[in-house]
């Protein structure tokens, strides 16, 4: 036991120190150009966080097996490159990374508004990188509220006198901040806003000691960190943002209802829809830049499946509590396609609400 | 007075900078830039009062004969001079101890200004940048660590040497132990 | 509770438990002594392996490693006078003076011990304060926090030793660049200059390492001899720097719960500790114009400080499952990993895990400690090697620890164009200290007004706890003026009859 826990520390670290690949040779499709290429070689996977926190914990388990599947077994490392919300990156993946495949990024889609709202800093074009996909999935985001807040149905914040909910949000932008700003403006509910927290615990501390009664997250997230509040009734959430009401929230909290449910007409819809439904919930994705060779990029997406389907991968996402439901690099392409190009008065109306000043 | 041009060559500096600074924020919304206002009105306020401050001990300063007092320092602390509670004793006292301060400078020959010397470590310092951001850090630190070393005349070639290899091992150990993410030069 | 305790001890020393406390031990004493590579980064890169690890060895791993880089950072501030992470920036001012003096070992011994006693004492309160930490956290909000950082902004009038004017200056210049990047309000980049870099503000570390490293690594440069100069090769006694430790104890025991203090309350940021205790250390002072020249209590308090908020930082990570700084942030998604979710159980039902946790960090402060005492006497004969082999390792270490900011040589450039600033500001007898002070502080003072006005609009203001500590603050920042002047009234009485008086401590 003792010998098997030392054993696992050590061989890490061996692996780590002579650059070995996996053990298995399995190679997952492409053909031996692809194999010969990548043989040899090491392959960096660009974060666009600073170590620590839960998306990079996601990048590194994904490291740490991927290159098995790929053709060649290269040797996956991971950099750091973090700054400007995930932008430095993704400038740096669209213009300056290496395109032959040896590269590829992970950062938050989110940015693609930002490309859509027409901001100056965005060098990059969402439409155009290929993606390999993402390991959880779009994620339903929520309005969580304590127990003592002065609301306990979605409804009472749209009946006209009715009691206001105090929400504390991150800055502007953020999918914690948009979905709250949208519940607002868009449907009209009488909430509070009160932003500026600096992350996630800054609001948690902000909900312990009731200076805010809500927050908007992704409910996996709460899943999987914070589930035993909701079990115990400390937490509920009022509303969802997917169009079918989540399983996995019923099965906790009964009766949360869809924002959509509320929605008056397409307008409504669609401004719900891209401000805090599905396609913001691309936050997690993969990609390699564009011209990457078509034969490279059919193996990495090949390689990225596998992965999210490996046992031994899972084991890993399991124990460190990462949720794994992954979308594909199609899947994930078309989302930003309909993302970027939705009706040009939604996109306004979305600027003005949500666009801040880029 | 050569000191006291250079005590006033900073505050005037920071001021400009908080000018330029107000003016800049002006341009933003109101919650924007209501703290950098603030803090632009801050910095040029201390710093004018902070010339007025040199201008003063300057004044004084010059016509002073004051017997100067063992180069043991008076209580260095007492420079605490704040405008409008300049007494006569006030005077006397940080006069005296600006002699003391300068003599106990020179011994020391801690605050002398020793321009040409940093000049050229500076001109170092921003070739050592470049050779990193060129070479990347394994090859760039090694080589300008001998080139320090043996450039100078400093050192033997041996120990010049063994210490660059040293630095190379450290650098390379750190990178592939620790994970360390550094540059790899513009070539490779 | 004395039954957890217990229970917490014997998990501790356990065996596998115990075997990776010493592992993670070693990394953490390699890597403190590196400048930037903080320990939260490291605990970052060294999660992965925990995966496999079961709880109780998880923790002692990765505590192991976090409480001693606290302590050995401290190191490479006392002997090359460059932070060993943003958090040690103040252990140069005193600790490297000491070290130019010939008395590298005092200081060492000075900051090691205090370290121990830190984290001792800390560990103490802590376990103490567990009945009240539930409360004592609730009753801050936004506003309390402000005012905190309101109180601590008046510390600059002390951490300027008396050059008032300067300090001020100096503090609101660190404001003004507390500004610098994206406004959390708006979104609207301030001052950047259309770099993407400077829109996370200008980084911490590479303004430490520049402001406070550079300019001692310049001068070293420039004198040719070693950087304990023409001092008597001798390096002198650990054991005085003991004594020294022992002699001020109560300036330690105030350090401690001050720094747990800071570490309990989530929101303080991990910089802020070491510039509030040594103000404190310049504030207690009889001749507060010792600092900066190498007075003992100016290595004692931040080294203390360093320590005991580590085991104040548990307490809101473990009870509310809430951060108490970075490192706190990372040991969190350990907890994750474990499958153990902090909240009310752990100081309950899984009380023992917890008190486990205070065990670990005393208990590899314990062993570090020691060893790095008897290591201190060959360690500090450093300051007596030849500076030309000082110099360039020293130097790409600066060069590493900044880039490690951003992984970027924009990084780089901050440190250079610090290193230029904090020459300019040693040369001219302009404090730095409140310059770094306003920087850490500023944005998180912006940060909470905005949030306070947000939420109450301006009725916070009367707030009882926030009324409290504003008076602290302005009774605080009335003290140091009126002492100096209480002080120089003396000074000139005693000049007069013909006599120096306070004497300088060598």
């Amino acid at each position: 036991m003792i010998a098997r826990r030392f054993g696992a520390l050590a061989g890490v670290l061996a692996l780590l120190a002579l650059g070995a690949c996996g053990t298995n040779s399995d190679s997952g499709g492409g053909g031996d150009a692809v194999q010969e290429f990548y043989d040899g070689k090491t392959v960096k996977l660009i974060v666009a966080t600073a170590p620590g926190g839960g998306f990079d914990t996601y990048a590194r388990v994904i490291a740490k097996h991927i290159g098995e599947h790929i053709p060649g077994q290269p040797n996956v490392i991971v950099e750091n490159m973090p700054g400007a919300g995930h932008m430095v990156a993704m400038n740096y993946m669209y213009n300056q990374a290496p395109k032959d495949g040896t590269v590829i990024g992970n950062a938050t889609g989110g940015l693609a508004l930002q490309q859509l709202f027409g901001s100056e800093r965005v060098q990059f074009d969402m439409t155009k990188f290929n993606y390999l996909g993402q390991p959880d999935p779009a994620g339903n985001t929520v309005l969580v509220v304590r127990r003592g807040a002065p609301v306990k149905r979605f409804e009472e914040l749209l009946t006209p006198g009715g009691p206001q909910l105090v929400v504390g949000v991150q800055s502007p932008g953020s999918l914690q901040t948009d979905p709250a700003v949208l519940l607002k403006d868009v449907l009209g509910a009488n909430i509070k806003i009160v932003a500026g927290y600096d992350g996630s615990s800054a609001i948690g501390l902000a909900m312990e000691s009731g200076e805010i009664d809500g927050f908007v997250t992704s409910w996996h997230t709460e899943l999987a960190t914070t589930r035993d509040k909701f079990e115990s009734g400390e937490w509920t959430t009022l509303i969802q943002t997917d169009k079918q009401r989540d399983p996995t929230i019923e099965a906790i909290v009964k009766d949360v209802p869809s924002v959509f449910e509320f929605t008056k007409d397409k307008t409504q819809e669609d401004l719900m829809f891209f401000g805090a439904g599905d396609p913001r919930g691309l936050t997690r994705i993969y990609f390699v830049p564009p011209n990457v060779p078509a034969d490279r990029v059919t193996a990495l997406q090949a390689a990225f499946d596998e992965t999210m389907k490996d046992p031994e991968f899972l084991a890993d996402t399991e124990k460190a509590s990462l949720l794994i439901d992954p979308l594909t690099g199609a899947q994930v392409k078309e989302g930003f396609d309909s993302l970027l190009n939705m009706p040009a008065d939604v996109r306004d109306q979305l600027k003005t609400l949500i666009g801040g000043e880029s | 007075m050569n000191k006291n041009l250079r005590d006033l060559a900073f505050p005037v500096v920071l001021l400009a900078v908080s000018v330029v600074g107000f003016l800049v924020s002006l341009g933003w919304g109101f919650r924007t830039r209501i703290f950098p206002v603030i803090a632009t009105i801050a910095l040029a306020v201390f710093c004018v009062l902070e010339i007025v401050n040199v201008l003063v001990r300057k004044a004084r300063t010059a016509p002073a004969e004051s017997p100067t007092p063992t180069p043991e320092p008076v209580p260095a602390g007492m420079s605490l001079v704040e405008p409008g509670a300049a007494t006569a004793t006030a005077a006397f006292v940080s006069d005296a101890q600006h002699k003391a301060e300068a003599q106990a400078e020179e011994l020391e020959g801690e605050a002398s200004i020793d321009l040409k010397a940093t000049l050229v470590f500076g001109a170092w310092l921003v070739t050592y940048a470049l050779a990193l951001y060129v070479l990347g850090f394994l090859v760039g630190g090694v080589a300008m660590t001998l080139v320090y070393m043996v450039a100078g005349r400093r050192e033997k070639p041996v120990p010049s040497v063994l210490v660059a290899a040293g630095v190379g091992v450290v650098i390379w150990a750190m990178q592939s132990y620790a994970g360390l993410q550094i540059a790899s030069g513009l070539f490779w | 509770m004395l039954q957890s305790l217990l229970d917490g001890l014997v998990q501790t020393l356990a065996w596998p438990a115990f075997g990776f406390l010493l592992i993670g031990m070693a990394i953490g004493f390699t890597v403190g002594i590196l400048p930037g590579l903080g320990g939260a980064v490291t605990l970052a890169l060294m999660l992965p392996f925990t995966f496999d690890m079961e709880p109780t060895q998880a923790f002692a791993f990765l505590l192991g490693m976090l409480s001693v880089t606290a302590t050995t950072g401290d190191m490479t501030s006392v002997l090359f006078g460059v932070p060993g992470e943003s958090t040690s920036a103040a252990l140069v001012l005193d600790g490297y003076a000491l070290s130019k003096k010939g008395q590298a070992g005092r200081a060492l011994g000075a900051a090691l011990f205090a370290s121990l006693l830190g984290a001792v004492i800390g560990a103490i309160a802590l376990v103490a304060a567990i009945p009240v930490v539930r409360p004592l956290v609730l009753s801050f909000g936004s506003p309390e926090f402000f005012a905190l950082i309101i109180l601590g902004l008046t510390f600059v009038a002390t951490l300027g030793r008396g050059k008032m004017l300067r300090s001020l200056a100096a503090a609101s210049f660190g404001l003004l660049l507390s500004t610098v990047g994206m406004d959390p309000q708006s979104g609207i980049p301030r001052f950047t200059f259309g770099s993407l870099q400077l829109w996370d503000g200008i980084g911490l570390v590479a303004v430490a390492i520049g402001l406070f490293g550079l300019p001692e690594v310049i001068d070293l440069a420039s004198r040719r001899g070693s950087i304990a100069g023409d001092v008597t090769s001798k390096v002198s006694d650990v054991k005085e720097g003991i004594k020294d430790v022992i002699r001020h104890r109560w300036l330690l025991i105030r350090a401690s719960l001050l720094g747990v203090f800071i570490g309990i309350l989530p929101g303080l940021g991990s910089s802020v500790a070491q510039w509030v205790a040594y103000g404190h250390a310049v504030q207690t002072s009889k001749d507060p114009s010792r600092f900066g020249k190498g007075a003992i209590e100016g290595v004692i308090a931040p080294a203390t400080v360093n320590n005991s908020k580590e085991g104040g930082g548990l307490v809101p990570t473990v009870a509310f499952g809430i951060p108490g700084g970075l490192t706190m942030a990372i040991l969190l998604g350990a907890f994750l990993i474990q499958g153990i979710q902090p909240g009310t159980e752990m100081l309950t039902t899984h009380l023992d895990l917890t008190m486990s946790f205070v065990w670990m960090i005393v208990i590899s402060n314990l062993i570090a400690v020691p060893l790095a005492l008897m290591a201190v006497k060959p360690i500090a004969r450093i300051t007596t090697v030849r500076s030309s082999l000082i110099v360039p390792p020293v130097l790409l270490l600066l060069f590493i620890g900044a880039y490690s900011e951003s992984n970027t040589m924009f990084s780089i450039v901050v440190m250079l164009a610090f290193g230029l600033l904090g020459m300019a500001m040693v040369k001219l007898d302009w404090p730095r200290a409140p310059l770094v002070l306003g920087l850490v502080l500023g944005g998180l003072a912006e940060n909470y007004l905005f949030l306070s006005v947000s939420r109450y609009d301006w009725s916070w203001l009367t707030r009882p706890l926030v009324l409290v500590i504003i008076v602290v603050a302005v009774s605080s920042a009335l003290v140091s003026p009126v002492r100096g002047i209480w002080l120089r009234r003396a000074a000139v009485r005693t000049v007069t009859a013909g006599e120096p008086s306070a004497k300088e401590r060598v």
